[in-house]
C-alpha cells in the first residue's frame, strides 16, 4: 500500500506538517546547503592544485577541513537525514573531489532528492489511485442493503449507539434531506441524544451561517447564485438572511417577463 | 523516639480524602473547579490531597489558594516531554502479551487487564520507563499487534498518535505515585477515573467517582465534530459498519477509561437522576449509584425584590460561548418582541472567552434589530442585577445542573430553559419530590428558538403566574438544593468509603 493511502487525512497532513517539514525538512534544507559549500570548497581546492597556488599539504589540510566540517553537520542532523550524508562525507575525505562528482552524478541521477519527488507524487494521486489504494485497504463504504434503515428511524427507534451513531453520520455527511432526523434527534427523550444533536446542529448552523455571510458579503453578480439558493433553503438561516440570499439568486436568474 | 516522630509526621501528611481532578483545578477557574473549592472549605476539618491532571509539562499558574485543610498536592502531565536515553534496553516483554493486555484495557475496559498492566508496567511491578513504553522497538512492535486487532483497516500513522495519546495518559497515570488517604474521589472518568481506579487496586481503600457532567459524553460529542480526526474508512449510510476508524477508537477508548473505573469504584454519584443512565449504560452497577445535587446558600439571595422600573426583562446568565448558545436567546428575543414590544434582554456574563463567538453574536444583534432593547453586560455582579429581572433564561445546549437556575430561584425568579442537565428537574420537581411543588418556569427544547420565544411571553405577560413560578422555585430550591445539605451529604460519602 502506498505511503499516501495510509498517510491520510488531516492528521496525516499534520503528521507531514510537524515531522516532514519542520524538523526533517529545515535539516534536509541544511544539509543541501552544506553540500553546496563543500562542493565549492572542493572546486577551489582543485583550482588551487591547478594552478599551484597551494602547497599539497596545505591542500591536503584545506580538503580535511572541509571533509570534517561536512562530516560533522552530517552527523548532527543524522536523526533526521539519516546515515547517508555521513556516507558522502567519508566518501569525500578517501577520495577527494573525484568522490564528490561521484555523488554529484549519483544524486543528479535521483539519490538526494529522489525522497521527495516520491513523496510529491504520492501528493498528487489521481482518483483512480486514490480508489484502487481505497479498495486495496478495505476502505470503501459498506452497502449492506438488509441493515438499510432511515436515518430518522435510527434516531427514533434505535439503541442508543445506533441513535449515536446516526448523528454522527449527520454531522459528518449532512445533506438536506437529512434535516428530518436532527429534528427528530433534537426531540429526543433521551438527553444524550438531545445534547448531541444540539451540538451538530449548532456547527451546522454555524457552517450554513459563516457561507450565507460570505456570499453576501460577495453581493448580486459576484456569489454564487445557486448557492445562495440553497442556502436560503436551508434550516440554518434566519428569515432576513434567507431574503438577501433568494435576492441574490433572483437577481442571477430573473424570472420570465421581468 | 525518632520512628516515633516520623509517624507522627507521616500522619500528619496522610489525607483524609485524596481528590483527583482532571483539567479543572486548580489550573482553570470556574465550574467544576469552583465547586471542589467550595467542597473542600465546606468540610473545614477534612484534609485533602489534590492530584490535578494536566495535560503536559508545561507550568501553570494556580488560579486558586489552598484552604488550610489541603495537606498535599501533585500535577500529574498526561503527555511527557519524551526523551529517548542512548542505549534504551528492549523490556523482556513478549510485545503480542503486552498488546494484548493494552487492548482489553483501551478497547474492553476489563478491570483484570488493567490490574496485570499495571503490574507489568507499574511501580509494583517491571517499573517500565516511560520512554520504554512509549519510543522501544517492543513498544512499536505492541502497537502494530494493537493495530491489526482494533483497526486493521485504519490509517496506520493516524492510529499511531491516537494510540500514543490513548495509551500515553494511561501509563502516565500507572507510572504515578498514589498518595496516602483513607479514601480517594475522582471528579469525572476518563483519566481521573483511572487514577482512582488504580488507586483502589493499589490501596484497597474505598473509592467514588463523581460526574457532573458524563465525561463520556462530553468527549463523544467533541469527538464527533472533531474536525483533527480523518475519517480513511468510506462512511456510508446503512448504519451497518463493522470496521473500526480513528473516530470510534477514541470514543470507545474513554468509554472502556470508564467502564473501568466504575468498575473499581466503590460509590458512583453524579448531580442529577438523568445522568444514571449513561453510567448503567457503561456498566455501573445500579447499587453503586447515588445522586448528590448541588447546592447554594439560598440567604445571599432572600429578600431580592423586583425594582418598580415596569420594562419587562429577561436574563441569561452566563458566558458568551456556543455551549450556551446564546445566538438562540438572541434570535428568541427578536420573535418575542412581537407580543412584548418592550422587552429588555440582559446577557449577563464575561465576553472574552471567545471573541469571535461574541462578535457574532453582537452581529447577530444588530442584524435583527435589537440594539436598542438587549445589553451585554460583560461580567457582573450578579445579585445587583436580579432586582431587575422578570424572568431568567438558559438556553445552553449542554449544562450538568446550572447554579444560576438555583441562584434565581432563591431570589424567587422564574426561569425558562432548554432541556438539558438537570434543568427539568428543578423546574418541574426531582421525580421523589413531595409534596409536588408545581411548575417553576417552563422547558423547551434545545436550540427551539420559537418555544423559548413563547414560553417566555407566556410568564412576561402574566405576571400572577411569574409569581407563582418564582414561589414555587424559591421552596423547591430551599427543600432540596442547599449547599449546606450537598455538604453534608459529601461527608457522608466520605464516612461510607472510609468504613468500607
Amino acid at each position: 500500500m502506498s505511503a499516501a493511502a495510509r498517510l491520510s487525512g488531516s492528521t496525516g497532513a499534520a503528521v507531514r506538517a510537524a515531522v516532514g517539514w519542520r524538523g526533517p525538512r529545515a535539516s534536509r534544507l541544511a544539509i543541501g546547503a552544506a553540500r553546496f559549500c563543500i562542493v565549492c570548497a572542493e572546486v577551489l581546492i582543485a583550482l588551487s592544485w591547478v594552478f599551484g597556488t597551494g602547497s599539497a599539504a596545505q591542500l591536503f589540510a584545506a580538503h580535511a577541513a572541509a571533509a570534517s566540517v561536512y562530516g560533522l553537520a552530517a552527523a548532527a542532523l543524522r536523526r533526521n537525514v539519516g546515515g547517508r550524508p555521513l556516507v558522502e562525507a567519508a566518501m569525500i575525505g578517501l577520495t577527494g573531489p573525484l568522490g564528490l562528482l561521484t555523488l554529484v552524478l549519483e544524486g543528479g541521477a535521483g539519490g538526494a532528492g529522489a525522497e521527495d519527488a516520491r513523496l510529491a507524487q504520492d501528493d498528487v494521486m489521481d482518483a483512480a489511485e486514490r480508489l484502487d489504494a481505497a479498495i486495496r485497504a478495505d476502505r470503501r463504504p459498506q452497502r449492506d442493503p438488509a441493515a438499510r434503515r432511515s436515518l430518522i428511524q435510527r434516531v427514533e427507534s434505535g439503541d442508543l449507539a445506533e441513535q449515536q451513531r446516526a448523528i454522527t453520520l449527520i454531522s459528518l455527511l449532512y445533506v438536506p434531506g437529512m434535516h428530518p432526523a436532527l429534528m427528530a434527534a433534537l426531540r429526543s427523550t433521551t438527553p444524550a441524544v438531545r445534547v448531541q444533536a444540539a451540538a451538530v446542529f449548532a456547527k451546522l448552523r454555524e457552517r450554513f451561517g459563516s457561507e450565507a455571510r460570505r456570499l453576501l458579503s460577495e453581493g448580486p453578480g459576484r456569489a454564487d447564485a445557486a448557492q445562495a439558493d440553497a442556502l436560503a433553503a436551508s434550516p440554518f438561516v434566519d428569515a432576513a438572511t434567507a431574503s438577501a440570499l433568494r435576492a441574490i439568486a433572483r437577481a442571477a436568474f430573473p424570472e420570465p417577463g421581468r | 523516639m525518632i520512628a516515633a516522630r516520623a509517624a507522627a509526621e507521616r500522619d500528619e501528611a496522610r489525607a483524609d480524602v485524596c481528590l483527583v481532578v482532571e483539567g479543572c483545578y486548580p489550573f482553570v477557574a470556574g465550574g467544576v473547579a469552583n465547586w471542589l473549592d467550595w467542597l473542600m472549605r465546606s468540610l473545614p476539618h477534612t484534609r485533602f490531597h489534590v492530584v490535578a491532571l494536566i495535560a503536559d509539562e508545561r507550568p501553570m499558574v494556580s488560579k486558586y489558594e489552598f484552604p488550610p485543610n489541603v495537606v498535599g498536592f501533585q500535577a500529574l502531565p498526561l503527555a511527557r516531554r519524551l526523551e529517548k536515553p542512548i542505549g534504551l534496553q528492549e523490556p523482556r516483554l513478549e510485545p503480542s502479551t503486552f498488546a494484548d493486555l493494552a487492548t482489553r484495557v483501551v478497547w474492553e475496559g476489563d478491570l483484570d487487564a488493567f490490574v496485570a498492566l499495571d503490574l507489568l508496567v507499574g511501580t509494583r511491578g517491571a517499573n517500565l520507563a516511560y520512554a520504554q513504553l512509549m519510543s522501544s522497538r517492543f513498544a512499536w512492535s505492541a502497537m502494530v499487534e494493537a493495530y491489526r486487532r482494533i483497526s486493521p483497516s485504519a490509517s496506520f500513522p493516524d492510529f499511531f498518535w491516537a494510540w500514543r495519546s490513548l495509551l500515553g495518559g494511561l501509563y502516565a497515570v500507572l507510572k504515578a505515585p498514589i498518595p496516602q488517604a483513607d479514601c480517594y474521589h475522582a471528579i469525572s472518568t476518563g483519566y481521573a477515573g483511572l487514577f482512582a481506579a488504580r488507586a483502589a487496586v493499589v490501596t484497597g481503600r474505598g473509592v467514588a467517582v463523581t460526574e457532573h457532567g458524563i465525561y463520556t459524553n462530553e468527549r463523544r460529542i467533541d469527538l464527533t465534530m472533531a474536525d483533527w480526526i480523518p475519517d480513511s474508512i468510506g462512511l456510508s449510510l446503512t448504519g451497518a459498519e463493522t470496521r473500526t476508524d480513528l473516530r470510534q477508537f477514541w470514543i470507545r477508548g474513554f468509554e472502556s477509561y470508564a467502564r473501568l473505573c466504575y468498575a473499581a469504584s466503590t460509590r458512583i454519584t453524579t448531580l442529577y437522576g438523568e445522568n444514571q443512565a449513561f453510567q448503567r449504560a457503561l456498566g455501573a452497577p445500579q447499587e453503586k449509584l447515588e445522586v448528590i445535587p448541588n447546592g447554594i446558600d439560598p440567604a445571599r439571595f432572600a429578600g431580592v425584590t423586583r425594582l418598580p422600573d415596569g420594562r419587562p426583562t429577561v436574563a441569561l446568565i452566563g458566558r458568551v460561548v456556543p455551549i450556551k448558545d446564546i445566538k438562540t436567546f438572541i434570535a428568541a428575543i427578536a420573535t418575542l418582541r412581537a407580543s412584548v414590544p418592550d422587552v429588555r434582554a440582559l446577557l449577563l456574563g464575561p465576553t472574552d472567552e471567545d471573541p469571535e463567538y461574541t462578535e457574532q453574536c453582537v452581529r447577530m444583534v444588530e442584524e435583527l434589530g435589537l440594539r436598542d432593547c438587549f445589553v451585554f453586560t460583560g461580567k457582573v455582579n450578579i445579585a445587583q442585577y436580579l432586582p431587575q429581572i422578570d424572568v431568567v433564561a438558559l438556553t445552553s445546549i449542554s449544562e450538568a445542573q446550572p447554579l444560576v437556575l438555583l441562584e434565581a430561584g432563591a431570589a424567587s425568579i422564574p426561569c425558562v430553559t432548554t432541556d438539558v442537565g438537570s434543568c427539568r428537574e428543578i423546574i418541574e420537581g426531582l421525580p421523589d419530590e413531595s409534596p409536588r411543588l408545581g411548575p417553576a418556569g417552563h422547558v423547551a427544547p434545545p436550540m427551539d428558538s420559537d418555544a423559548i420565544a413563547a414560553a417566555l411571553a407566556d410568564l412576561l405577560l402574566d405576571a400572577s403566574l411569574r409569581r407563582a413560578c418564582g414561589e414555587r422555585l424559591r421552596l423547591r430550591v430551599e427543600r432540596y438544593f442547599t449547599s449546606q445539605a450537598s455538604a453534608s451529604r459529601y461527608a457522608a460519602l466520605y464516612r461510607r468509603l472510609v468504613d468500607s
